[in-house]
């Protein structure tokens, strides 16, 4: 009998694992992403006739644990009603004794994939990442893996802010490790536990910053390559991405506020300017006038030349 | 800065570098040439501060630059109808510049400043 080849093999696991969702009301048509502890699948709502994202717990040698992660992860999504944040409609047990998650099922590309136009758009994206984010906050949400696989773009332009998995309460209960090197917050990776809040991940959002201002991911080691950037910009990414809590802007809202400055050519609070770059960035803001102003000028002197007497 | 602000301060400062430039014509007495800025400063002002309100009130592009047109061609015109004291009159010099700096302060405020809301 002829062996069968890897390929085959694989493609016989993968079918092997495809969830069944007792029921019947979904139909699990393929996988479309698998992170650390899940699996995601694409499927169809037979009720509703829609597709769905179906969550389900990866490792079936831990099942309590990260069952009980995703059923938090579930309960964290249910509570957060944003645009940018994908709604839960169900959670359950697989036959098989996994758990799963029914989530909305979101089109579109990761962040890190996209085709994100001029920087000036890049920045009101980020924009719209940190309302999203500052909404969570304000629910008591720190998401604690904010970086560019897990922010998804819709062909509208659509944003939505994925992977809650490691999500925590502000209240300092501390949902273990987690994170990605880069954008996880030095107090996160050396699990301060309790100590990890809001600033957690305007650590991460400085980084997903850096990203979209310069194309760049942080490294590994935290890193930044910021060469190129306006020094304002910088500052603000900076400021951020400080190792001190303390020392970085308070709140998601705070950095928005700052690149939101930044956009309309307002002093931002990450860095002082002197006086040159003072007048510079008047004068860049209000070119026209500045124009209007030398075509004046340049018009008297024309009176002058031709009327002179 | 609120688009009446920002009239002000453009006008005053147009208003200025007009009267100013009058120190290039040899047929304006020197002494006077204070008086000739601090003028036109005004005339600028008043400028601004016609165009300023009628921005605040007023959002169309094309009007404002009209109304600033218009402004400054009346200013300008009743200067330039007085007479140096050697019996000239200077109205291509003092009304054609005029009316550019109605102009550019009516696009200016109806372009810029913010509009004071309740």
């Amino acid at each position: 009998m002829k062996p069968l080849s890897d390929e085959a093999v694989a493609r016989l696991a993968e079918l092997a694992s495809k969830p069944e969702v007792p029921g019947g009301r979904y139909e699990v048509l393929e996988r479309v992403g698998a992170g650390g502890m899940s699996t995601v699948y694409r499927a169809r709502d037979r009720q509703l006739e829609r597709d769905v994202a179906i969550k389900v717990v990866r490792d079936e040698r831990r099942p309590g644990a990260l069952a009980e992660r995703l059923r938090q992860e579930a309960h964290i999504l249910a509570a957060l009603e944003h645009p940018s944040i994908p709604p839960v409609h169900e959670i359950g047990e697989l036959a098989d004794g996994r758990a799963y998650c029914v989530l909305r099922f979101v089109r579109g590309t990761t962040l890190a994939r996209a085709e994100l136009g001029p920087r000036n758009a890049r920045l009101r994206l980020f924009l719209r990442l940190c309302e999203a984010v500052a909404y969570a906050h304000g629910r008591g949400v720190v998401h604690r893996d904010l970086k560019p696989d897990n922010v998804m773009l819709g062909p509208l332009g659509e944003l939505y802010v994925m992977d809650w998995g490691i999500a925590g309460a502000l209240d300092g209960a501390d949902p273990g490790a987690g994170g990605t090197p880069g954008f996880s917050a030095p107090e996160q990776e050396a699990g301060a536990g309790g100590a990890v809040d809001a600033r957690a991940d305007v650590y991460a959002l400085a980084g997903l910053l850096a990203f979209l201002a310069s194309g760049r991911a942080p490294g590994a080691n935290g890193a930044l390559a910021l060469g190129g950037l306006p020094r304002p910009l910088a500052a603000v990414i900076a400021r951020g991405r400080e190792r001190d809590p303390a020392r970085r802007q308070p709140s998601a809202l705070e950095l928005a506020r700052d690149v939101a400055a930044f956009l309309d050519q307002e002093p931002v609070s990450a860095y002082r300017e002197g006086p040159l770059e003072r007048a510079g960035r008047f004068l860049s803001k209000h070119r026209f006038v500045a124009w209007l102003v030398v075509g004046y000028l340049v018009l008297r002197a024309l009176v002058f030349f031709v009327y002179r007497r | 800065m609120s688009k009446v602000v920002l009239g002000l301060l453009l006008g005053a400062a147009l208003g200025a570098i007009d009267g100013a430039c009058a120190g290039f014509y040899d047929a304006v007495p020197k002494d006077q040439l204070m008086g000739i800025v601090l003028g036109s400063t005004c005339k600028g002002l008043l400028t601004g501060l016609v165009a300023g309100f009628f921005a605040r009130k007023w959002r169309s592009l094309g009007l404002g630059i009209l109304v600033g047109l218009g402004v400054g061609f009346l200013l300008s015109y009743a200067v330039a109808a007085m007479p140096s004291p050697d019996g000239q009159h200077f109205y291509v010099e003092i009304i054609l510049p005029g009316m550019a700096l109605g102009a550019i302060v009516g696009f200016a405020t109806q372009r810029y400043g913010r509009v004071k809301t309740a």
